[in-house]
C-alpha cells in the first residue's frame, strides 16, 4: 500500500509537471504543437522545476519559506489542475492514432524503470555528496526559513555552501509538504531527472531517425545508453549530477532545434526555452555556469544575426522571462557576496608551470574513464569510433559551415572547462580527479550520445547522397 | 528512405547485453524490498532507516541525550578522500578531516553541532559527562580496556604521575560505560566500501 509520504510526493511530481505544460503552451504555442510527445513531456518536468525555482527564491529572499505547508499547496495544485484545463482540451483535441502508439512506449518505459522506483521507496540515503551536501541544506532549509547563520558560520565548510541552493530549495519543499525531513521518498523526484532524461534521448533520437528507423529500435538504443551502470548508480542516490545533465542534454536538443528552424517566430520560441532551461542549470551547480554561457551566446548571437526579435509582443515576453529566470542566479551571487560565502577555486584563475603538468595525467585518466565498460558497459568505445568516422566524413566532404559543429564546439567547451579547473584546482589533484571524474563524465556524456546520433544522420544522408 | 534493417540485430544485442547488467540491479533492489515488508511493527521510514550502516546513530539523533563524539582516528597515514580542503571564510585556507561517521552525525543531529574530541581529551576532561550521556567513538573502549588494564598488571608498570592520572581517570569513565551494541545489517549494499567500525556508550552512573 502506498504511504502517505509517497502519494505526497507524486502529487508534488504531477504538480511539476502540470506547472511546466501550462508555461510551455503558454510561452511556445507553435513548439508545444510541434513537438514530440516524449521531448514534450521532458520539457514540462524541466521547465515546472525551473518555475518553481524561480518562486522558492523569492520565499527565500524574503525569508518567508514557512508559507509552504500541505494545505496551501494542495490549495495551489486544485487552482493549476483547473487552469490547465484548457491546455488539456487542446491536447485532446490533438489526440490522433500515435498518440496510442506513444501511450504504449511510455507504459514500456515506466515498466523498465520500474525497479529503480522500487528502490527509490525502499532504500536510504548514503551518498556523500548526497548527504554532506544537497540533502544536509533542503534540511537546513527545512528546519528554518532564515539560514544566514549557518551559511555565515564557519562550521560545515564541506557542505560547498557556494554551490546554489536550488535542489534543496524543491527537496526542502517536499519537506514542508510532508512536515519532516524525508530523505527517503525524496529519490523519487531524483529519479525523474532520469526518467525524463530517457523520454528526451528517445524523444530526440524519433525525431532525428524517424525515417531511418523503427520507433522501437530508437528506443531500444535509447535504453541501452542509458541503463549503464553510471545512470543506474546516480539516477536517485542524492547527487544532482544527473539533474544537471539532463538540463545540458534538454539545452543541446533546444539548440539543435533552434538551429535547425527558419520560421522566425518559432525561433524565438525556441530561444525563450532555451532562456528558462539556463535559468534552471545556473540554480542546480556551478558547472553550468560555462556550458549555459557559451548556449545564450551562440543562440543570442544568431538570433541578433538572423533578426528573429521583430514581434514587440514577444519580445517584451521575452524580457519578462530573462529577468524571471535569472533572478535565483543574480539573487544567489549577492547573497553570497553579502555573506562571503566562497568557491573553492576562486583568486587561483591563471594556472601555474608546474600545475601544467597535470595535463598528461589528465589525458591518461580521460582515456582510462572513456574504457571503462563495468561502468559505460558497451556504450562510449564504439560510439567514439564511430564518431571519429563520421568527422572524418564531415572534413573529407568540407562540410565546414554545417551548423552541428556548433553544438559540437559546445560539448568541447565544456570538457575544456573540466579540464582547465583540474590544472587550477587547490584541491588534492589525484584524489579529486579520482572522485569526481565519473559524475563530470556523467554531465556531458548524453549530449555526447546526441552529438553522435546528430552526425550520424548527416553521414547517413551524405552516403545516400553520394549514391 | 530504406531503413538500414541490417543493423537491427547490433542494437538487440546490445540492449539484450545491457539489459543483462542492468537486471543485476533489480535483483538487489527488489531484495531490499523484500526485508523492509517483514518488519511490521515500525514505521516504514524507520523500517528502511533500520538497515542503513549508521540507523544507531539516526535512533540517537531522535533523543535528547548529550552526546560526545570521540575521533581518533586522526593520524596522516589515515588521510584519504575523507581529508578536505577548504577555503575559511576569515584567516588562512586548512584542511578538515572528515570522516563517513562526523559526515552522518552532523546531518542526522542537524541542527544540533555535537562537538568532537580525541580520546585523550574525552579521558581528561572528566566531570563533563553525566548519566544518560552518549559517547560515540571510533575507537573501541572494551579493546583498549582488554589489552591495558584486565589484567591489572598496569599498576606493577613505571608511569609517570600523569600517565598514573590517566589511568585512573579512564577507569572511573570506562567502569561506568554501558556498551549500546552496533548491529550487522541485512542487506548488503552493491558497489560499496565497509564501513570503518564505530562504537557507541552509555553512561549508565
Amino acid at each position: 500500500m502506498l504511504q502517505n509520504s509517497t502519494i505526497i510526493m507524486m502529487s508534488y511530481i504531477f504538480f511539476l509537471y502540470l506547472v511546466g505544460l501550462i508555461v510551455l503552451y503558454l510561452i511556445a504555442k507553435k513548439v508545444f504543437f510541434q513537438l514530440d510527445f516524449f521531448i514534450k513531456i521532458a520539457l514540462s518536468w524541466l521547465i515546472g522545476n525551473s518555475f518553481l525555482v524561480v518562486v522558492l527564491y523569492g520565499f527565500f529572499a524574503i525569508k518567508k519559506l514557512d508559507l509552504i505547508n500541505l494545505t496551501n499547496f494542495y490549495f495551489i495544485f486544485i487552482l493549476t489542475l483547473v487552469s490547465s484545463f484548457f491546455v488539456s482540451i487542446k491536447i485532446i483535441k490533438s489526440l490522433n492514432k500515435s498518440s496510442l502508439i506513444n501511450i504504449i512506449f511510455l507504459i514500456f518505459i515506466l515498466m523498465f524503470i520500474y525497479p529503480l522506483v522500487v528502490d527509490s521507496l525502499y532504500s536510504f540515503m548514503l551518498g556523500w555528496d548526497a548527504v554532506g551536501v544537497w540533502l544536509f541544506k533542503a534540511k537546513v532549509l527545512f528546519i528554518s526559513s532564515n539560514i544566514n547563520s549557518f551559511f555565515a558560520s564557519q562550521d560545515y565548510l564541506y557542505t560547498n555552501k557556494s554551490h546554489p541552493i536550488g535542489i534543496p530549495l524543491l527537496i526542502s519543499f517536499y519537506y514542508r509538504l510532508v512536515n519532516y525531513a524525508n530523505d527517503q521518498t525524496i529519490q523519487l523526484y531524483f529519479l525523474c531527472y532520469f526518467i525524463n532524461l530517457i523520454f528526451l534521448v528517445f524523444g530526440f533520437l524519433r525525431t532525428l531517425f524517424r525515417k531511418i528507423f523503427h520507433d522501437l529500435i530508437n528506443l531500444l538504443i535509447a535504453l541501452s545508453l542509458l541503463s549503464t551502470a553510471i545512470f543506474i548508480n546516480y539516477s536517485h542516490n542524492g547527487y544532482v549530477d544527473l539533474a544537471l545533465s539532463s538540463v545540458f542534454t534538454m539545452l543541446l536538443v533546444l539548440v539543435y532545434f533552434f538551429l535547425n528552424e527558419k520560421n522566425k517566430e518559432i525561433k524565438l520560441e525556441y530561444f525563450m526555452l532555451i532562456a528558462i532551461s539556463v535559468g534552471l542549470a545556473l540554480v542546480i551547480k556551478n558547472e553550468g555556469l560555462f556550458f549555459t554561457g557559451v548556449v545564450l551566446l551562440v543562440t543570442g548571437f544568431l538570433a541578433l544575426k538572423e533578426g528573429i526579435f521583430t514581434n514587440w509582443k514577444k519580445l517584451l515576453f521575452l524580457f519578462i522571462i530573462l529577468i524571471l529566470f535569472s533572478f535565483p542566479f543574480i539573487y544567489w551571487q549577492i547573497y553570497k557576496y553579502r555573506l562571503n560565502i566562497h568557491f573553492h577555486l576562486e583568486g587561483r584563475y591563471l594556472p601555474s608551470l608546474s600545475s601544467l603538468n597535470r595535463l598528461k595525467t589528465l589525458f591518461n585518466y580521460y582515456l582510462m574513464e572513456m574504457l571503462n565498460t563495468n561502468k559505460y558497459y558497451l556504450t562510449i568505445i564504439p560510439l567514439t569510433f564511430l564518431f571519429i568516422v563520421e568527422l572524418t566524413m564531415s572534413i573529407v566532404n568540407y562540410q565546414f559551415k554545417n551548423k552541428s559543429l556548433l553544438l559540437l564546439g559546445i560539448f568541447l567547451f565544456q570538457i575544456g572547462v573540466y579540464t582547465y579547473q583540474y590544472i587550477i584546482t587547490p584541491l588534492p589533484f589525484i584524489i579529486g580527479l579520482e572522485t569526481s571524474l565519473e559524475r563530470l563524465v556523467l554531465q556531458i556524456l548524453p549530449c555526447f550520445y546526441l552529438l553522435v546520433a546528430i552526425f550520424l544522420k548527416e553521414f547517413i544522408l551524405l552516403v545516400q547522397k553520394n549514391k | 528512405m530504406k531503413k538500414p534493417t541490417v543493423f537491427y540485430p547490433l542494437i538487440i544485442f546490445i540492449f539484450l547485453v545491457n539489459y543483462h547488467f542492468y537486471s543485476f540491479y533489480k535483483q538487489n533492489f527488489f531484495q531490499m524490498k523484500k526485508i523492509i515488508t517483514k518488519k511490521i511493527n515500525i514505521s516504514n521510514y524507520e523500517a528502511i532507516q533500520s538497515e542503513h550502516p549508521y540507523y544507531e546513530i539516526w535512533k540517537l539523533a531522535q533523543t535528547d541525550n548529550r552526546v560526545f563524539l570521540v575521533m581518533n582516528n586522526l593520524d596522516t597515514g589515515n588521510v584519504d578522500y575523507t581529508t578536505t580542503y577548504f577555503k575559511r571564510l576569515i584567516g588562512d585556507k586548512r584542511n578538515y578531516y572528515l570522516s563517513e561517521l562526523s559526515l552522518f552525525i552532523n546531518y542526522f543531529f542537524y541542527p544540533r553541532k555535537i562537538e568532537s574530541f580525541s580520546f585523550d581529551q574525552l579521558i581528561r576532561s572528566k566531570n563533563i559527562y553525566k548519566k544518560r550521556d552518549i559517547i560515540i567513538s571510533d575507537f573501541d573502549f572494551d579493546s583498549f580496556y582488554l589489552i591495558n588494564y584486565k589484567d591489572n598488571s598496569y599498576i606493577f608498570k613505571e608511569k609517570t604521575e600523569k600517565e598514573r592520572q590517566f589511568d585512573q581517570q579512564f577507569l572511573s569513565l570506562y567502569h561506568r560505560l554501558k556498551n549500546i551494541k552496533v548491529f550487522n545489517k541485512n542487506f548488503v549494499i552493491t558497489n560499496r566500501h565497509k564501513e570503518k567500525p564505530y562504537f557507541i556508550y552509555e553512561l549508565i552512573k
